[in-house]
């Protein structure tokens, strides 16, 4: 894996082991562990969020961190500046401390007012989101405050210390003064900073913008806290967060005496556009420094666009959340600047397009018109005067999801959710809602009045005619909502939407892969309800399809929609509006998170495959998070340092704004070129989408037709040398005259790769003699038809046979590898490809051996379902007894259960007492991704014991035509102490010749137990572990005779 | 995304298709005695005496003679041999080497005409040892042997020691092959190891037992190799009859250079059909025969997948 495609956290995690690695760092009991913990060095390590409230601070004037001379010792310390009594929360750098250990933290303040209430919290993500906190009385005098805790048992733990100022409603203003704090193992010792010598490098600005500045310059900051002279050498490196290139920048002298402060500058032109961290180091044992931050980038012109005619970048954000409760006293977040500092960052990245989401959504009703008739409209003028001031087309969102209701504020928040409370009571409450929301807070689902709700569309509208153009309706409603109950709102908003300006255009649908949400199913459904003669765009939000590796690749994901929009016989723009997870992940921020390449791969599709916009990520995305790396929620955020996509996205502005696609040429090995042409010119993209390494791509290109970038828009050498293929995009300019040439040249690149074969996925499946092989899927890579022969070896694991067939390129196959056991099946083994003259070794995970039930003319033994799927003790308990005869599959169920679930009432299937039958017709398929998700050929059959006749059998297919309720015969018996059922299943339903003996199914039985109207709380399976209905490789096996 | 379908496994398993196996009985000659279902043998090496028997057979059918078979002492020298008469074919004989392990021994040939076969298994002149033998049955191969693999465990994975599907050729007394372990290759735990280092100017080589084959039809040989020196292996397809030669002699020989690392070497042979031009073809057997030439320099070639079968018919 390359180290660019791992969590940004995980990336920088050398620089920080850098930090706390410095010889002589090691931690002894009693150390200070806060960097610069006396200010000596400046805000160097500190981050700082004020809620800027509008009530005291009608200017939202942004008054930060200061350093002052009254310190309690030293000659520095910090004040917090808080005349407007702003909630503030002040952030220290990180630290990494040991699990199940005592620490004591302690810090001097003092404070203006005479009594002020301060939070002094020690809080961790990483050890379970732990708290370790106190609340101070802090007096106008300097004093030490000191509390002490023990960490849990997680490991490594990294912490971050909050001190919270003037934050409750009751708390006035008032500044704040904090100087020498301290962490350390065990008790208080007296105060000692971290280090004797202690440095970081400052850049002047954060953002170096090309074009328009001609200087810049790395200030380096070093103090000698010591008793000896501090004498040595400092080398400046600088290192591109993305490509993690170490560039040196220079190298200085320095010498400090006890006490002493030195500033250390150095002015350079930054050379390249992208991201970096300057990291500073010294040859003087003991010593530690924080690394700091630039980006560089072209200036871009700040422009309004028509986003009817040009894509462009544009991200999901806002200027604040003054209905989040992150603060105790309501305010706009601020982070090293205000509202004004913070999009004025977005335009100079080239940003156009802001939709108005999740950092503040002002465009709601229950924001703009909290009781009827009161108008506030204080954020969202706000937000479009910054939009027009800087070049930014807002987007609102009509509606926001605020059919999601509740009367009552929900933990953390100052409102409750949805509509203003007189719109709720004037509308229609549906109380019938899926546990997922009621766990979230949420009461019921609230429709209003289409009268009124008309109305309040109609009041934006008027409101900001001419100053916004387009108009979304609603929040993904597809995961709360029916395509009945949303279409007459998305009418009603078009209507008053065009009432007001024709040229309004209206956005709507929203559908989202998130959350589960089935994206497809509702726009068809919306479009069948005429949904499309009430939109000039549809938006999805496409979390299932997030690029070209994704199961559902994103162009076939853009594509569907555009044939669905075919079959109903209307086009529209098709509008990507949120798309936060740009990769997977273990976390959400991971997922939203990844090497910044990505957010280039999500436009350039998007812009290749004929999006109209593509507004896919959250804007923190864009920053880096020096302070707060590993408290990763969106609260702690505490400054915008321009990060690696934010370097990105301004390259693609620059390339690509107003460009049309031109051409897609895919190439092997999961690899992608797009042509655009914008103005007569042609740009080629391309990147590697898969998981491939050491890749090549060979062009017949040179300087002489051709300009060869980088993803940040550096330009670079171009020759007909080999180029890596990476998942970093690279962009190809033509300077020739024809297209054609360009086209013909690109088509004929040839990729290269030190491996010709890949391995998709292994599993094990039964033989029809008894034994098992190796279902394995391996993949050609090569460019040209490659002879492939597969086998098996591992630690008791032998092959018997050797597999395989001649692949084209591109291709894959599953092969069957027979395999022998020595003493029972290894957790792990090895497929052995032989292809191009080399062996190539792919180590697999085996897992325990399914079972598998030999299925004859006579029923053999009753089969019990032993594995439990939920709940913890199952009153139920269940057997089966699979035969054959001249048609099909016969299953003969017996359950004991003595609480029948009866009428099924508005329950799914699995929610009452039901039988589950999985069934895979092709358990050796092939795929190179995901082996477990359902292919076509997997089916699922419900049967009802207490349902009424008629609706006992529910069948769930997808290519497997014949399996419907009419072809497959099922005989309920109900008895006192529980139920039978006989299924007879044919081959013609399961889409299996019958050969007479040999076949083989992949099969699983679930039994749900409800107790009465409940729904079912239990359900005990044969072979998987509770995941059967999305893992196929959990299922058993039939095996025919 | 529509799975595909498995693809054929190219190389059988020993056992892969059932076919109905037939006990032969043995009358044992003296110093052969009956211990339960086994033969057993202690004897001076001077002496050919055997288990004899006779079967009947189905004209027109292809056959298979299986034994298990193990000796007291590991001999490279054929230790035992097989006579067979079958009706107006004549009879054929095939030697076997033996190890100090039981290993699966096999003896193919077509009845043709015959509806009654003798057969003798029998000593060879050779070391005294004591000989065992069980499990002496008759079956006939299945059709759908011939698209699979008409080499007995062509990946060795029941054998013990010998590949005893090969002989010695008549220049070299001593079988050049061993089976050693194969941790490098795709299947099976072991492969041959055909040595270089025969002294003088004998070459290294083996000769199979007669593998069945058709008439007229195409077959695919198939084997992987690996040498450690620089080394052309010639393979030899032959048709001589394995009873009495006449007519012309049909065979096919195919040098390989063989590389350093295993690689696949295989080739499609027409079997000629005019049994006019090439009556020793009738018996619908032939051998395969592997032999490097004489070395000034020691080496060893490894063998494995052996695989002789129907070929793919052209779409």
């Amino acid at each position: 894996m390359q180290l660019a495609n791992l969590p940004r956290a995980v990336r920088l995690t050398p620089l920080f082991a850098l930090f706390l690695a410095t010889p002589g760092m090691a931690e002894e009991a009693g150390r200070n562990l806060f960097f610069n913990s006396g200010f000596e060095l400046g805000l160097a390590g500190y981050g700082f969020v004020k809620h800027l409230r509008p009530e005291t601070n009608p200017k939202m004037v942004y008054e930060g961190l200061v350093i002052d001379a009254k310190a309690s010792g030293g000659k520095a310390c910090l004040r917090v500046p808080n005349r407007f009594g702003e909630s503030c929360e002040i952030y220290v750098k990180e630290v990494r401390i040991k699990p199940a250990t005592r620490y004591t933290i302690s810090l001097d303040m003092r404070s203006e007012a005479a009594d002020a209430s301060v939070p002094v919290i020690f809080l961790s993500i990483t050890d379970q989101w732990r708290i370790h906190g106190q609340t101070f009385k802090v007096t106008t005098e300097w004093k030490r405050y000191r509390y002490s805790f023990t960490t849990g048992t997680n490991t490594p733990l990294e912490y971050n210390l909050m001190i919270r100022h003037s934050w409750e409603s009751n708390d006035g203003p008032g500044d704040l003064w904090v100087d020498n704090l301290q962490v350390q193992e065990g008790s208080e010792t007296e105060y000692r900073p971290a280090a004797d010598l202690e440095l970081a490098p400052v850049c002047d600005r954060n953002l170096f913008i090309a074009g328009r500045e001609e200087k810049f310059t790395v200030a380096t900051v070093l103090v000698n806290q010591g008793d000896r002279e501090a004498k040595g050498n400092l080398a400046l490196n600088q290192i591109n967060d993305l490509t993690r290139e170490r560039k040196p920048l220079t190298t200085l002298a320095f010498s400090l005496r006890p006490g002493d402060r030195l500033t250390l500058p150095y002015a350079f032109m930054p050379a390249e556009f992208g991201s970096f961290t300057v990291e500073a180091t010294v040859d003087v044992p003991g010593a530690v420094s924080i690394p700091g931050d630039y980006a560089a980038i072209e200036a871009i012109e700040k422009k309004l666009v028509d986003l009817d005619r040009t894509l462009v970048v544009g991200v999901n954000g806002g200027i604040g959340q003054p209905g989040y409760r992150w603060a105790g006293k309501a305010g706009y977040a601020a982070r090293a600047g205000n509202q004004e500092d913070y999009i004025r960052l977005l335009s100079e990245m080239g940003c156009r397009l802001l939709r108005a989401w999740d950092t503040g959504a002002p465009f709601g009703w229950e924001n703009t018109e909290p009781e009827r008739g009161r108008f506030t409209y204080e954020e969202s003028d706000l937000l479009v005067a910054l939009g027009e001031k800087y070049g930014l087309r807002i987007l609102p969102v009509l509606g926001n999801s605020s059919f999601l209701c509740s009367d009552t504020p929900p933990k953390g928040k100052f409102k409750a959710n949805g509509w203003p409370a007189w719109v709720k009571e004037a509308g229609r409450k549906r109380t019938e809602i899926s546990d997922f929301w009621k766990k979230g807070g949420i009461e019921y689902m609230g429709f209003p009045p289409l009268d009124l709700w008309e109305q309040y569309v109609r009041n934006i509208a008027k409101r900001y005619d001419r100053r916004l153009t387009h108009f979304e309706i609603v929040n993904e409603p597809n995961i709360y909502i029916t395509a009945e109950e949303y279409v007459p709102y998305l009418k009603a908003a078009y209507k008053a939407l065009k009432a007001v300006n024709p040229s309004n255009r209206v956005v709507g649908f929203c559908s989202t892969g998130d959350l589960g949400g089935n994206m497809s199913q509702f726009l068809q459904e919306c479009f069948a309800l005429g949904g499309l003669d009430y939109a000039d765009a549809v938006s999805f939000h496409p979390y299932h399809s997030y690029d070209l590796s994704a199961l559902m690749p994103a162009d076939k994901a853009i594509a569907d929609m555009g044939a669905l929009m075919q079959k109903a016989g209307a086009k529209r723009p098709i509008w990507n509006t949120e798309m936060y997870y740009l990769r997977p992940g273990k976390t959400a921020f991971e997922k939203a998170n990844p090497s910044g390449e990505y957010a280039g791969h999500r436009y350039l599709t998007d812009l290749g495959e004929g999006v109209a916009q593509s507004i896919p990520i959250e804007n923190r995305s864009l920053f880096k998070n020096r302070v707060t790396e590993y408290l990763q929620n969106s609260g702690s955020m505490t400054e915008f340092l321009p990060g690696p996509m934010y370097a990105v996205y301004n390259a693609c502005v620059r390339l690509f704004e107003g460009s049309r696609p031109y051409k897609k040429i895919r190439w092997a090995n999961d690899s992608i070129c797009y042509v655009y042409e914008r103005d007569g010119a042609y740009t080629a993209a391309f990147w590697h989408y898969g998981t491939l390494a050491n890749l090549a791509v060979k062009l017949p290109l040179d300087e002489a037709n051709a300009e060869l970038y980088d993803l940040f828009g550096n330009k670079r050498p171009l020759t007909t040398a080999p180029l890596p293929l990476l998942s970093r995009q690279w962009f190809v300019k033509w300077k020739g005259k024809s297209p054609d040439d360009f086209i013909a040249a690109l088509s004929a690149a040839q990729i290269t790769s030190p491996t010709t074969v890949s391995l998709g996925a292994a599993h094990l499946i039964p033989r029809a003699d008894g034994g098992w092989a190796l279902a394995a899927t391996v993949a050609n890579q090569s460019s040209k038809p490659l002879p492939v022969r597969a086998g098996a070896t591992g630690e008791g694991v032998v092959a018997e046979a050797i597999a395989g067939a001649t692949l084209e390129p591109g291709a894959f196959a599953s092969f069957a590898i027979p395999v022998a056991f020595k003493k029972g099946p290894p957790a792990a083994a090895r497929v052995r490809v032989w292809a191009d003259g080399k062996m190539t070794d792919f180590p697999v995970a085996l897992g325990p051996l399914r079972q598998t039930v030999v299925v004859g003319r006579t029923p053999g033994k009753a089969v019990e379902l032993a594995r439990l799927g939920r709940g913890e003790r199952p009153a139920v308990k269940a057997s089966f007894l699979a035969s054959r005869d001249d048609k099909g599959l016969v299953l003969a169920v017996q359950v004991k259960d003595a609480t029948p679930s009866g009428d099924s009432g508005a329950r799914n299937p699995w929610e009452q007492d039901c039988l589950e039958f999985f069934l895979d017709a092709e358990p050796a398929a092939a795929a190179l991704k995901a082996p477990d998700a359902y292919h076509g050929r997997v089916a699922r059959l419900f049967v009802l014991p207490y349902a009424p006749k008629g609706k006992q059998v529910v069948c769930q297919k997808k290519d497997l035509e014949d399996f419907v309720p009419g072809k497959i015969s099922v005989i309920v018996t109900a008895r006192p102490a529980g139920y039978d059922a006989t299924v007879r299943i044919p081959w013609t339903a399961l889409g299996v010749a019958d050969k007479g003996g040999g076949e083989l199914l992949g099969f699983d039985l679930a039994v749900d137990d409800a107790v009465g109207a409940e729904k079912a709380q239990s359900q005990i399976l044969w072979n998987s572990s509770g995941d059967a209905y999305k893992n196929r490789l959990g299922f058993g096996f039939l095996r025919f005779e | 995304m529509k799975p595909h379908r498995i693809l054929p496994i190219l190389l059988s398993l020993l056992l892969a298709l059932p076919a109905a196996a037939k006990g032969l009985e043995a009358d044992p000659q003296s110093p052969w005695e009956k211990e339960g279902d086994a033969f057993r043998i202690e004897h001076d090496g001077s002496r050919v005496v055997a288990l004899k028997g006779s079967a009947e057979v189905e004209a027109e059918t292809y056959y298979q003679i299986r034994w298990r078979m193990k000796a007291s002492i590991d001999d490279p020298r054929p230790s035992a041999s097989i006579l067979v008469g079958v009706g107006e074919f004549g009879n054929s004989q095939n030697a076997y080497v033996v190890a100090d392990g039981w290993n699966e021994y096999s003896f193919f040939f077509y009845s043709g005409s015959a509806s009654r076969i003798d057969y003798a298994l029998q000593t060879a002149p050779s070391s005294a040892k004591r000989l065992e033998v069980r499990g002496l049955s008759l079956e006939k191969i299945p059709a759908g042997r011939f698209a699979d693999n008409l080499v007995p465990d062509g990946l060795f994975l029941a054998a013990l020691k010998f590949p005893v599907l090969f002989q010695p050729i008549k220049e070299n007394t001593n079988l050049a092959a061993r089976l050693v372990p194969a941790p490098d290759f795709l299947a099976g735990e072991q492969c041959i190891r055909l040595s270089l280092d025969n002294p003088g100017s004998k070459p290294s080589a083996m000769e199979s037992a007669y593998l069945p084959m058709i008439p007229g039809k195409s077959f695919r040989f198939t084997f992987w190799a690996r040498a450690d020196v620089d080394v052309v292996l010639n393979n030899f397809l032959n048709g001589w009859s394995m009873y009495r030669h006449s007519g012309g002699h049909w065979y096919k020989g195919t040098p390989f250079k063989i590389g350093p690392d295993w690689n696949e070497y295989s080739y499609v042979v027409d079997i000629p059909g005019d049994l006019a031009v090439y009556p020793d073809l009738a018996g619908r057997m032939l051998k395969i025969n592997f032999s490097a030439k004489k070395r000034d320099e020691k080496g060893s070639i490894w063998i494995s997948g052996i695989r002789f079968a129907l070929a793919e018919e052209k779409k």
